[in-house]
């Protein structure tokens, strides 16, 4: 469920432990400046992982290649605190 | 078990009010094929289990369906002609068990693919089902069979975990198994997906994103285009086979290593495999690949129940210059290209893109790769497999359940290739083909490629693709088997050798029959020797070449031989070939002498030392008797007068030189060895069992290589050769005559001959065998031949190698291959790279072994080009290179594809023009047909079969019925004859362009230039279902007419408001003129009467008047058949374009006409007439033209009665006149629309009108939405006309009248309808085929044109009278012919063909 009260930090341990999940590794193992194609991840995981994210980021209609396009813990960190931003200012600005 | 059976009783229903495009796509393509199997999701398992499971299954599947409304849905046709989906209140399990106790494993196989396969009515739920066959006392085989129009395979994942989930649920705690599955799946999100999928196509999102998709995607290839084992037919049948297979465990660690690098998936770096695999099979670089995404983007979908498959289309490159890596990092990208579009529904991309229709593939890709991974335990996922794990078992409530894999999804596309599942580490997959093009071999074939592709390029991913070996080496070891020849031992021996040999044997046995003449075995030796005698004499020696200009006849085999033995080598010169074109040959072999007749020597080329036969042998016959038959007698002509030893001459001496034409203009000659002659013979009487007691008809010119073994095969075998003349070669009916009473036994010609065997009446000769070469031979023809003849073979080779290098039997009904390899002959099927493609690749044809020629003679750069060395395939043969398309099939035939050269590529699709000619020979009454492109257009000459005449129009239609559209011949030329080359082949060269033919378009094919040709493109293309129109197709040439007109306008009007006069059509004929008016709003100046239907310079018209009802397209087939030189214009009624302009009496209507027509020309001599009513229009105006003085040299009236009162009908109310107008509406479209008067009397007025409407509608010769107005302003110009010709009883005039007079029509008016009483001139009637409507109609309208024809001289100064004959157009009469007859002499024929030198 979306949290509006996640820091950064809470959305990349959401990303390592489903992605982690996926790729077979102990969250603490995984390396979170290595593409997700090293872990073996396919679109199927991929696929899960973004149902993970839209799940527990409360965002939903993630771009499509999403992860192709930040392909690291790291960079899709970056990415989705900066979509939960927008999402936010965007609720924000409806709710005027 | 007691069987279940589903009751059909319609339960109540609910309409569910969105559907997705998926759907919709998949609900078309099967009410398009109700017996459509391909789009069945199948899980089969073997059970084993101790009683009990099915009865609990049962009440876990009854659960499930009363939870889950996605398993309750069907769906049926909605208002708008697309499906709705609806959803039952309840649905019956459909759940049957069978007994299978009795059955084998191959019946019981088959029984379960069968019924597998049964398909489903997608109006009647469910849309899955389960079915139990009994197996053994504890054995089940069970399978479940979803449609995918309601389910994709995750959703069948999903059911079976869920199921299982609940079997395992102990009784006991039966209280809550009734729900706890609810919260797991959802069978109710498909609602919400469609819904959403709706509203999402029309967010600005989806209209980007489809912009970008039809971006990346409108210049993509129409189609993979691959070439197949069997014709494709015109619609897909659905019906597919699956071929299995595996990558070694190192290659695809390799794979996933290789995705790690290049931080792409293990799916991209195999679908650059595959894209790679394409390529190849297709020839083409640019390869669309469909690949299904499971659709399931959002959270609330992850456990849905429904069918959420969307397939998108990876646009690959297969470029073999660059490396795997750098290919699997190009896959991702346009991997991922493909994947940011694929929220966009693949129907409604290919609406988008608005493809040329090809019914016969699907759209857009013809090739899929899938990756499936599925949300199961991995066991689970062996039962997916086409080759499981076979010790894969899982447990399941007690029970074990084993794979029980069966074929699947077979016939989507042409190929699919899946993978996802692994099996002992390495991947696995199934490739599945479509068996309306591939046979189970092919497919077996392109299986084992595919594989040994990712093997090859996984080991070496660094090193550019086209330096790796293709194929595997089960594939390299087939090839090697395929194409080589049986290994023969050669003598170390010449031609001339092996006759001695024979004569020693059979000195009196007949060697040769010519003019009626035996000649022993003895005899022609003598007489070689006698010519070799001379020829040493006369300072020939070994190496030498002899120009032979002869005549066919013993001499001339007697002089070929002679130069062999001679030592020398001779160059057929045929007396038949132009002068410049024998010197020209005699020049460049450096011919030291020319060996000919008395008779010729003027004729051959000057400048060398000429020898005639006539004294060479004529006096070795009268001196010392030595070659007469006494030197049989004498012993093998030991007493011939030879001056010497033998010539020393060795297999590697040249033996002859053949002259065939070269690209460049000028003919090459191609250097033959004996050694490769002696090996052709022996191979081919090995390969054919000619023996002593055969002989052979030789028919075939000797600068014809082939001729060579119908001279010489006999000789080597002890048989006759029977030497037929030219004359009779050339005729038909003559050498049907020889065939049957010379006894030849065998005869070698090509499919050219052979056809004009068949043309002649040719019934076949049961004692023939039939060697049928040089060209490509036609199914048809095959199908004709080989039950008409002793035995049929099919023999290929280009001259390069030695007259044939394959030969193969064809049997009725097989189809056509080019046979095996003939002893020590090697084929190579070779890609550009040089390396060996894979059976079932297309590439060209290499040619190595004994057979070869020395090489070209003196063009050392073109011998280098042609004949190579050092290739890939094979590094240490000399291989040529025959520029021929060829293509092992899987079970080792060797078909022919046409030339390289002759494949062409028109608007992006490649076509091979021997597969539209195929299917045009085929057609009745065609005899022959050849395919060209003339000017961006394909252009398709056909000869008619005696006494036939095929229509173009119904053999483009027929050509449409079994061809995409691109490959239907835009124009279709009759022709009386096919210009051949001198060797019996036909000349493409030689063609006469369409307009010397008479049929040119008046301007070259143009594409729409911009949104308002095209859409005014796409109006023509639906009213007249053609595949395309070019901006300056004529409406009424390309099929339109007046009614077709009516609704173009109607269509032109709804579109953009504006309004054309039908009549404006006939003057803005095509689309680029007609888009003009369009543009400017429908303003044209001069709306007047006047209708020119064709222009003439310089001419006075022929003037037209209007029939009943005011229009004149009746006139447009008769106008396009006058002669030339005229102009043609017509006379329309002025009150069709605005109402209450309608004239009421014929007096008037004359006198406004004429005045109209005087305008155009002030003074006569006047051309008139017309149809029907216009006749009598024509009659009053020439009455008047000459009451005024004025002259009227033609006045011709077309099946029209005279206007006496004794004509006039007698109840010709309005009702009677609005029964004859609906009658005439149906004649354009030959349809009869018959209502009687007395029911439109009943109803009366516009009722009756409306009456008209509708049932014209219904039988469709006016659209639905037929603009009333217009057609009411038809009527009432028909209504006006019919008053007037009621009120109009003339007083006979002093006019001349030329009667057409349609005999087909049943009404009688007497012999002369009724004019005897009112021409005072001559009255000349001339009978012409057709009723009182069809005679203005193809065909009709020709023959009445062709009676008018020699009654409408051509302008002054104009000699030439086009009229001919009646009953055949006249067009294209005056220079066709010229053409035709004249080619052989013209200095510039040599240039002659690219395609006489290789023989396919």
């Amino acid at each position: 469920m979306s949290d509006q009260a996640q820091t950064i930090d809470d959305v990349r341990d959401v990303l390592i432990k489903a992605i982690a999940s996926e790729a077979g590794y102990a969250p603490a193992e995984l390396p979170t400046d290595r593409p997700f194609t090293e872990f073996g991840l396919d679109s199927m995981a991929a696929l899960s992982v973004g149902m993970e994210i839209e799940e527990t980021c409360g965002l939903s209609d993630l771009p499509v290649t999403l992860l192709w396009d930040h392909p690291t813990v790291d960079a899709l960190t970056e990415a989705l605190w900066a979509l939960m931003q927008g999402e936010l200012t965007a609720t924000a600005a409806e709710g005027q | 078990m007691a069987e279940e059976t589903q009751s059909p009783a319609a339960a109540p229903a609910v309409r569910v009010p969105h559907i997705s495009s998926q759907q919709v796509g998949l609900w078309f393509i099967h009410r398009a094929d109700p017996g459509c199997a391909a789009y069945h999701l199948v899980f089969s398992a073997r059970i084993t289990e101790d009683g009990g499971l099915a009865a609990k299954a049962a009440g876990v599947l009854a659960d499930l369906v009363r939870e889950h409304e996605a398993l309750r849905i069907c769906f049926r046709p909605g208002p708008e002609g697309g499906p709705e989906q609806w959803v039952q209140d309840s649905v019956p399990l459909d759940v049957e068990t069978h007994e299978a106790r009795g059955l084998g494993a191959d019946e019981l196989n088959a029984r379960i693919r069968a019924d597998s396969r049964v398909p489903f009515d997608l109006g009647r739920p469910p849309l899955w089902r389960v079915r139990l066959y009994r197996t053994g006392a504890r054995e089940w085989v069970l399978t479940v069979v979803m449609h995918h129009i309601a389910f994709d395979f995750w959703s069948l994942a999903l059911l079976l975990t869920e199921a299982r989930r609940r079997l395992e649920v102990t009784p006991g705690t039966a209280g809550t198994a009734g729900t706890p599955g609810a919260a797991e799946i959802d069978g109710s999100a498909f609602r919400a997906y469609a819904e959403r999928q709706d509203a999402f196509l029309e967010s600005p999102e989806a209209r980007a994103l489809l912009a970008a998709e039809t971006a990346r995607l409108a210049d993509a290839p129409p189609s993979l285009d691959l070439h197949g084992d069997l014709p494709r037919p015109p619609e897909p049948s659905h019906e597919g086979g699956s071929a299995a297979f595996s990558l070694s465990a190192a290659a695809s660690e390799a794979v996933r290593r290789l995705a790690r690098e290049t931080a792409s998936t293990p799916y991209m770096a195999l679908l650059a495999a595959y894209v790679v695999f394409l390529g190849r099979l297709s020839g083409r670089r640019d390869v669309l690949v469909g690949t299904p995404t499971s659709g399931r983007l959002q959270r609330r979908f992850r456990n849905a129940l429904g069918n959420f498959v969307n397939t998108v289309v990876v646009r690959g490159e297969a470029d073999e210059e660059a490396t795997y890596r750098q290919l699997v990092a190009a896959a991702k990208e346009r991997a991922l290209d493909a994947m940011r579009g694929q929220e966009i529904p693949f129907p409604r991309l290919v609406k988008e893109l608005a493809l040329p229709r090809d019914p016969s593939r699907t759209p857009l890709y013809q090739a899929g790769f899938a990756w499936d991974r599925l949300p199961l335990s991995p066991e689970l996922g062996q039962f997916f497999l086409l080759e499981p794990d076979l010790g894969t078992e899982v447990r399941i409530a007690g029970a074990v359940l084993r794979p029980h894999p069966l074929p699947q999804q077979e016939g989507q596309a042409d190929l699919w290739v899946e993978m996802g599942g692994e099996r002992d580490g390495g991947y696995v997959g199934v490739l599945r083909f479509t068996t309306d093009v591939f046979t189970a071999e092919t497919g077996r074939e392109l299986a084992a490629a595919f594989a040994a592709t990712v093997e090859t390029l996984a080991a070496r991913p660094d090193e550019p693709v086209r330096t790796l070996p293709r194929g595997d080496a089960g594939q390299l070891a087939r090839l090697n088997a395929w194409g080589t020849g049986p290994r023969r031992e050669l003598p170390e021996d010449t031609l001339p050798g092996l006759l001695r040999a024979q004569a020693r044997r059979t000195p009196q046995a007949t060697a040769l029959v010519a003019d009626g003449e035996e000649w022993s075995y003895g005899r022609l030796l003598g007489a070689v020797r006698a010519v070799a005698g001379a020829l040493r004499a006369a300072g020939v020696r070994r190496g030498d070449r002899v120009g032979v200009p002869a005549d066919r006849g013993a001499p001339l085999v007697a002089a070929l031989l002679g130069v062999l033995e001679a030592g020398a080598a001779y160059v057929p010169l045929d007396p038949q070939l132009p002068a410049d074109r024998l010197g020209y040959m005699a020049e460049d072999s450096g011919a030291r002498l020319l060996l000919t007749q008395e008779s010729l020597r003027s004729a051959v080329p000057g400048g060398l030392p000429v020898l005639c036969l006539e004294e060479v042998l004529g006096g070795a016959r009268g001196g010392a008797g030595g070659t007469g038959e006494g030197a049989g007698t004498a012993g093998a002509g030991e007493g011939a007068p030879w001056d010497g030893e033998p010539a020393p001459v060795t297999p590697a001496d040249l033996a002859y030189v053949l002259y065939t034409s070269g690209s460049t203009g000028r003919p090459k000659g191609v250097a033959i060895p004996h050694g490769a002659l002696v090996n052709l013979l022996l191979a081919m009487r090995d390969d054919t069992g000619f023996s002593a007691d055969d002989a052979m008809l030789a028919v075939t010119t000797v600068s014809f290589d082939i001729a060579g073994l119908e001279l010489y095969l006999p000789l080597v075998a002890g048989g006759r050769v029977l030497l037929c003349d030219s004359a009779t070669a050339a005729d038909g009916a003559a050498l049907a005559a020889r065939i049957a009473d010379s006894g030849a036994t065998w005869m070698q010609a090509t499919p050219t001959s052979w056809r004009m065997l068949r043309e002649a009446g040719w019934a076949g000769h049961p004692g023939l065998n039939v060697l049928c070469g040089g060209e490509e031979l036609p199914r048809e023809l095959a199908e004709f031949l080989a039950p008409r003849v002793a035995s049929l073979r099919n023999v290929y080779g280009p001259t390069e190698t030695t007259i044939w290098s394959t030969s193969g039997r064809v049997a009725a009904g097989r189809g056509v291959d080019i046979g095996a390899p003939i002893a020590n002959t090697l084929l190579y099927v070779l890609d550009e790279y040089g390396r060996r493609v894979e059976p079932a690749f297309p590439g060209e044809l290499y040619i190595g072994g004994d057979g070869l020629a020395l090489g070209y003679w003196d063009r050392p750069e073109l011998t280098a080009e042609r004949f190579v060395t050092g290739l890939p395939a094979a590094p240490e043969q000399r291989l040529y290179r025959t520029g021929d398309r060829a293509r092992w099939t899987g079970d080792g035939r060797l078909l022919h594809l046409g030339r390289l050269d002759n494949q062409v590529k028109l608007r992006g699709y490649r076509i091979e023009l021997a597969e539209v000619e195929a299917v045009l020979q085929a057609a009745e009454g065609v005899s022959a047909a050849v395919v060209v492109v003339r000017e961006d257009r394909l252009v398709a000459y056909v000869v008619a079969e005696p006494g036939a005449e095929p229509k173009p129009a119904e053999l483009r239609a027929l050509a449409a019925r079994s061809l995409p559209p691109y490959m239907v011949p835009g124009l279709v030329v009759p022709l009386a004859e096919l210009p051949l080359t001198a060797n019996k082949k036909v000349d493409r060269k030689r063609l006469p362009a369409p307009k010397d033919a008479g049929l040119d378009r008046s301007a070259p094919f143009e594409k729409p230039r911009d949104a308002t040709e095209i859409t005014l493109a796409r109006m023509w293309t639906e009213l007249l279902d053609l595949p395309e129109v070019g901006v300056h197709d004529d409406f009424f040439e390309v099929g339109g007419h007046s009614l077709l007109a009516v609704r173009l306008a109607a269509a032109i009007r709804a579109e953009w408001d504006v309004d054309i006069p039908v009549a404006t059509l006939l003057r803005h004929g095509t689309i680029a003129e007609l888009a003009t008016v369009v543009r400017q709003g429908g303003q044209e100046a001069a709306r007047g009467p006047m209708v020119t239907l064709r222009r003439a310079d310089g001419g006075r018209p022929l003037f037209l008047f209007h029939p009943f009802g005011g229009t004149v397209f009746c006139y447009v087939e008769l106008a396009r058949h006058l002669p030339p030189g005229r102009p043609v214009m017509a006379v329309q009624a002025p009150g069709l374009d605005a109402e209450g302009e309608a004239e009421v009496s014929v007096e008037e209507m004359a006198a406004r006409y004429l005045g109209h027509l005087r305008e155009v020309q002030p003074e006569g001599p006047y051309a008139l007439g017309g149809w029907c009513f216009g006749g009598v229009i024509a009659f009053e105006a020439a009455r008047r033209l000459r009451e005024a003085g004025e002259e009227v040299d033609l006045l011709v009236a077309i099946d029209s009665r005279a206007p006496i009162p004794e004509n006039i009908p007698e109840s010709a109310d309005d009702a009677t006149l609005l029964s004859w107008f609906a009658r005439d509406l149906a004649v354009p479209y030959g349809k009869e629309l018959d209502i009687p008067a007395d029911e439109l009397r009943a109803l009366g007025g516009d009722a009756a009108f409306d009456h008209i409407l509708a049932r014209a509608a219904a039988a469709g010769v006016l659209p639905e939405d037929a603009d009333r107005a217009q057609v009411l302003r038809y009527f009432e110009a028909y209504l006006a006309n019919g008053i007037a010709l009621q009120t109009y009883l003339p007083e006979p005039a002093d006019v001349d009248l030329l009667l057409l007079r349609a005999v087909d029509e049943p009404a009688d008016y007497g012999p002369a309808l009724g004019w005897d009483g009112l021409v005072k001139g001559a009255l000349r009637i001339v009978d012409v085929p057709g009723d009182h409507n069809s005679v203005m109609y193809p065909p009709h309208a020709a023959v009445a044109a062709g009676a008018i024809a020699p009654h409408l001289p051509g302008p002054p100064g104009e000699a030439r009278q086009a009229g001919g004959g009646a009953g055949s157009a006249p067009e294209g009469a005056g220079s066709a012919p010229e053409g035709r007859e004249e080619p052989r002499q013209a200095p510039e024929a040599p240039e002659g063909t690219q395609r006489d030198d290789e023989r396919r």
